[in-house]
């Protein structure tokens, strides 16, 4: 028998990735357990203080900070952690995130305002059966500013918390368009995320004096890459 | 705060590690090909030993002792020759008893020049409480040896002359006065035997009252005058004994011990090892925490959560982390596993490849 003169180390099991599937069953998404880890620990500091607020506004100062990639797996972890019925609300009608949860003909919530569908029509099941989509649809630029501050999509907002326990907004950058801010104002409470290396303070700053009247529960470090070793970081804490 | 700074400097070494270190490596080059190039010197050293005071200098009481308590001899001596060699005047003794003297004829740059190159030539540090070594170093090793023999020349001629200096004023002092009290001495004779001469002593009896008083004031005057010269040839002789002595008293104090020879293999000086290889490296490390400090003051974003705490005054809820090297290895999973199903027939259920990563999803809308 050869002797082994070393033990290959066994690595721990490692919890697998929260996927999200369509309703047919067939998996789209696939959230790493370390952001979905992340996620949960943000909606306990949340429900420490208050509880999840009902609606709730994912921001940022600028573009490409991660908003729709976090709001969906924000949305995912509550309904996949929680007996909650979660909806995730596409407010981007700049940069609408067309994900293959979605279909092509689905006209979004720039339908509803067209009179194109109804939002029962628009709204997209997932494979978690509290959790929906409502995406934003295709809505012509010069209309954005008036549909952003209209009543019509105060009462659809109104509709929606009537049919979901928690809607989760994903709402274009503060500093990209002026729209963002009464688009932010239908929720309750936001969170700013900020991508961390690229957002200077400056930029968040400016964001923050432009949702100051805004309940802000906290700042989500999204993208963090810290080059420091970590033996160095055990002897300095990070937070 | 200070955490918070440490970090963010720790961040932006760690960013770009190599970068950073690429202005110190290449001082730590460049130091290295100065010094393998640089120019080998003839070196020549010479041991001088000090002592506190002279066997005829105990004797004799002629020199004031300067001996400080918390210096040793060789310390105060070597400090004396530093900073004498700071003086030009002590530099030009020492370069007129050497060959370097040809130089000092060649305009005022060139004189400036010598001066420089001969300080920098030459160094002395105590070696123990009465030891003090001297050493040289020059291209020529005659240079070398002359100049350490002219320093020490040089520096016992300061000695005597600094000692002497007192000694050659106090004593044309005396000189001085001495003509002086010898006259006032010949005046006071001349008037003791103008009135001796004038008053006779009398007949018959003593002289009167006012007379013998006279007599006795001008022989008081007299005596005055006489012991005044006394004590001023005294100390004029003194003064000349010690001038004689003090030359004999700092031969005795200062003795070479080691003298110095020709140098006979050129050398380098690890004097010049060490400054050379130093200011590299020093201007190397001093550019590289330039660059980390520059980029930590440059860099506005959000590193730590601490930084966001600080700055924006809100709770940070989480830090996700970068999950881009997540995907590109899931990417890679699945490109592997569509090879291998490429090979193989194709099978029903393998679910996983048709994950599509979330990442892929952001990129695409830009959100």
């Amino acid at each position: 028998m050869q002797m082994k003169f070393w033990k290959r180390k066994t690595r721990e099991p490692v919890s697998p990735p929260l996927i999200l599937s369509k309703k047919n069953g067939v998996p789209v998404y696939n959230f790493p357990i370390e952001v979905v880890d992340n996620l949960r620990y943000t909606i306990t500091r949340i429900e420490r203080n208050a509880s999840l607020p009902l609606r709730l506004a994912i921001v940022s100062a600028l573009r490409e900070e991660g908003v729709t990639y976090l709001t969906q797996a924000l949305a995912a972890t509550v309904a996949h952690d929680m007996p909650l019925s979660v909806c995730v609300v596409d407010l981007n009608w700049w940069w609408p995130s067309t994900t293959i949860l979605v279909g092509q003909d689905n006209p979004g919530l720039a339908g509803v305002f067209t009179g194109e569908a109804t939002l029962e029509e628009i709204i997209v099941p997932t494979g978690l059966p509290n959790l929906a989509l409502a995406p934003a649809g295709q809505l012509p630029i010069e209309r954005r500013p008036v549909i952003a501050r209209s009543q019509v999509l105060v009462q659809i907002m109104e509709q929606l918390s009537k049919e979901f326990d928690h809607l989760i907004l994903d709402v274009p950058a503060v500093r990209a368009t002026t729209d963002s801010v009464p688009l932010a104002s239908l929720s309750d409470a936001c969170c700013l995320v900020i991508r961390q290396g690229v957002t200077t303070a400056e930029d968040v700053r400016l964001a923050l004096d432009e949702i100051d009247h805004l309940s802000i529960l906290g700042v989500i470090l999204n993208q963090v890459r810290l080059k420091t070793p970590r033996a160095i970081l055990k002897l300095i804490p990070t937070d | 705060m200070l955490r918070l700074v440490v970090l963010r400097l720790l961040e932006s070494y760690f960013r770009h590690p190599w970068l950073y270190l690429l202005p110190t490596i290449g001082m730590i080059g460049l130091a290295s090909y100065f010094v393998l190039n640089l120019d080998k010197e003839y070196q020549a050293e010479g041991v001088l030993y000090v002592q506190n005071e002279s066997y005829l200098a105990s004797l004799t009481n002629v020199r004031a002792s300067d001996v400080s308590w918390y210096l040793t001899a060789a310390q105060i001596t070597s400090n004396e020759i530093n900073e004498l060699l700071r003086t030009d005047s002590f530099v030009r003794a020492i370069i007129n008893e050497t060959d370097l003297e040809e130089k000092m004829t060649k305009g005022e740059s060139a004189v400036n020049e010598t001066i420089q190159e001969t300080r920098d030539s030459v160094w002395v540090f105590s070696t123990g409480a009465n030891q003090v070594s001297i050493g040289a170093s020059h291209e020529d090793p005659k240079i070398a040896y002359q100049l350490i023999n002219a320093l020490i020349d040089v520096y016992m001629r300061w000695q005597v002359n600094g000692e002497q200096a007192e000694n050659e004023t106090a004593n044309s002092f005396f000189v001085d006065v001495i003509d002086l009290y010898n006259s006032e001495l010949a005046a006071a004779r001349e008037d003791m035997v103008q009135y001796v001469e004038t008053h006779p002593q009398p007949l018959r009896g003593d002289r009167p009252e006012t007379e013998q008083m006279e007599i006795v004031r001008l022989q008081a005057a007299v005596d005055l005058a006489a012991s005044r010269v006394a004590s001023a040839l005294d100390k004029e002789e003194n003064t000349r004994l010690a001038m004689a002595q003090i030359e004999s008293d700092t031969r005795q104090r200062y003795i070479l011990i080691d003298a110095p020879q020709i140098p006979i293999q050129p050398e380098v000086s690890l004097k010049r090892i060490a400054l050379q290889a130093g200011a590299f490296v020093g201007v190397g490390v001093f550019l590289t925490l330039a660059a980390i400090c520059g980029a930590a003051i440059l860099d506005r974003s959000f590193r730590f959560p601490i930084d966001a705490k600080n700055r924006l005054e809100l709770p940070v809820l989480s830090t996700l982390p970068d999950t881009a090297p997540y995907y590109r290895w899931y990417q890679f999973r699945k490109r592997r596993a569509a090879r291998a199903q490429e090979k193989e027939p194709p099978q029903p259920n393998l679910i996983e490849s048709e994950i599509v990563p979330a990442g892929t999803a952001v990129g695409s809308t830009g959100a």
